[in-house]
């Protein structure tokens, strides 16, 4: 039993319930909403060693390539490199591949690496739409995700000095955009309504890195060298390593 | 909002069951799951973090803070837990570091005599004098019971959802709850129904 004095307070508090109605902005709600999209993927693993991992990648990094090359030659490495958006392998696979961007020498090299791995989320969403897979949507983010990447660094090495190097990723970048931008139109034909939105945007964001590539200062008549991995299967493709 | 589904296995199972999904798929990196866990989530994480900070702009950071570091902790998230207990828990923590960061030893009385402490034009404009009273008086009340009161009363978590947060038993959260009512009462005054 409640004294009056017990009663009078949860009367009390009752009233302040009216108080829930406050919610955040909806500018900052959607804004935090597509950095959690677009951001890059955790490095945190599913179970955290007493070691701290995470730390030991951040100034350790041939200890990271090591433990990449240790991971890759695991069963579970091999069920990693081959998974596909939305396998329980996933997160894995992208977290080695966030490794990889960390241990880039630079903005051209890092260029060349999420270009590659851009090509990657395309193989995986093309296998997702051939299998008519339930994840479609998500890897749809995925590579759309993968190309925002490959934007911002473009912008950097655009801004770059000119040089051979510059140059010559510019172009192989300019021609995995053409490339995508082909095999994204034909996708596009072939995804269900709910992920038209995705691909549109991921065309959108293909279209700037085209532009972008294509008009930095000083660059002209590279011959355009094939990009490692691109236009290869799928990494989800049965027998690919 | 102040639905029981945060520890009570009985109650929305359906829901319950897709949010599980929902956070079995965001920890294997699915980011649309996660975004969808963040789309029910990020109202109560947010208000959290307003009635236990004074200023507008800090319960954004500190929201950003939290899903930044959920989507971070992801893999190791145990998906059979409350979703939003885990959320809750983060919530806690960043709100404490910040509060230890920025205002060591600060009473509210301290913050008073701080102008840069103090919210600025744009957030007095954008809160109610009786929203920044009530934010005002719940900042006066000890850690506790700021927690209690707003996760009982600002958020309509259950008795027991609050003591899963909170790590404390049911019969303590009561106790809290009450001397937090009648401390912020004596702050307040009597509320107009």
């Amino acid at each position: 039993m409640s004294t009056p004095n017990e009663r009078e307070l949860v009367e009390f508090g009752e009233r302040l319930s009216r108080y829930r109605k406050i919610a955040p902005r909806p500018e900052f709600r959607a804004e935090l909403r597509s950095s959690l999209l677009a951001g890059p993927v955790s490095l945190e693993s599913p179970r955290a060693s007493r070691l701290g991992w995470s730390r030991v990648f951040a100034v350790r990094p041939a200890l990271a390539a090591i433990f990449i090359l240790v991971l890759l030659a695991t069963a579970g490495g091999v069920a990693a490199a081959s998974s596909l958006p939305g396998d329980p392998a996933y997160g894995l696979k992208r977290a080695v591949e966030e490794v990889q961007v960390t241990l880039t020498s630079d903005d051209i090299v890092r260029l060349d690496t999420l270009v590659t791995q851009s090509d990657r989320r395309l193989a995986d969403l093309e296998t997702l739409v051939a299998r008519r897979s339930s994840a479609i949507g998500f890897g749809t983010d995925e590579y759309a995700a993968a190309a925002v990447r490959v934007d911002d660094v473009l912008g950097r090495v655009v801004a770059s000095p000119a040089s051979s190097q510059r140059d010559a990723a510019l172009a192989r970048a300019s021609a995995a955009s053409t490339d995508h931008l082909a095999r994204l139109e034909a996708l596009a034909t072939r995804l269900p309504e709910a992920a038209q939105r995705g691909i549109q945007r991921a065309i959108e964001v293909q279209q700037r890195v085209h532009g972008k590539s294509n008009l930095a200062p000083g660059r002209s008549g590279i011959p355009i060298a094939p990009t490692p991995g691109r236009g290869g299967p799928p990494s989800g493709v049965p027998g690919r390593p | 909002m102040g639905t029981p589904e945060l520890n009570d296995p009985d109650a929305s199972s359906d829901k319950q069951v897709d949010e599980q999904d929902l956070a079995r798929r965001a920890a294997s990196g699915d980011r649309r799951a996660f975004a969808a866990l963040y789309d029910r989530h990020v109202d109560a994480v947010y208000r959290y973090a307003y009635f236990r900070l004074r200023i507008d702009a800090e319960a954004e950071d500190v929201t950003s803070e939290v899903f930044h570091r959920a989507l971070l902790a992801m893999p190791r998230f145990e998906p059979r837990r409350p979703f939003l207990a885990f959320l809750y828990t983060i919530a806690r923590n960043v709100v404490t570091d910040r509060i230890r960061r920025e205002r060591p030893q600060a009473s509210f009385e301290d913050a008073l005599a701080h102008p840069s402490d103090v919210p600025g034009p744009e957030e007095l404009a954008s809160a109610s004098d009786d929203v920044r009273r009530l934010r005002s008086a719940v900042a006066r009340l000890t850690t506790l019971q700021q927690e209690v009161i707003v996760l009982r009363y600002l958020e309509g978590r259950s008795t027991k959802e609050t003591a899963v947060v909170i790590g404390k038993p049911e019969s303590t959260i009561r106790g809290i709850q009450m001397r937090a009512l009648a401390a912020l009462r004596d702050l307040l005054g009597d509320l107009s129904p």
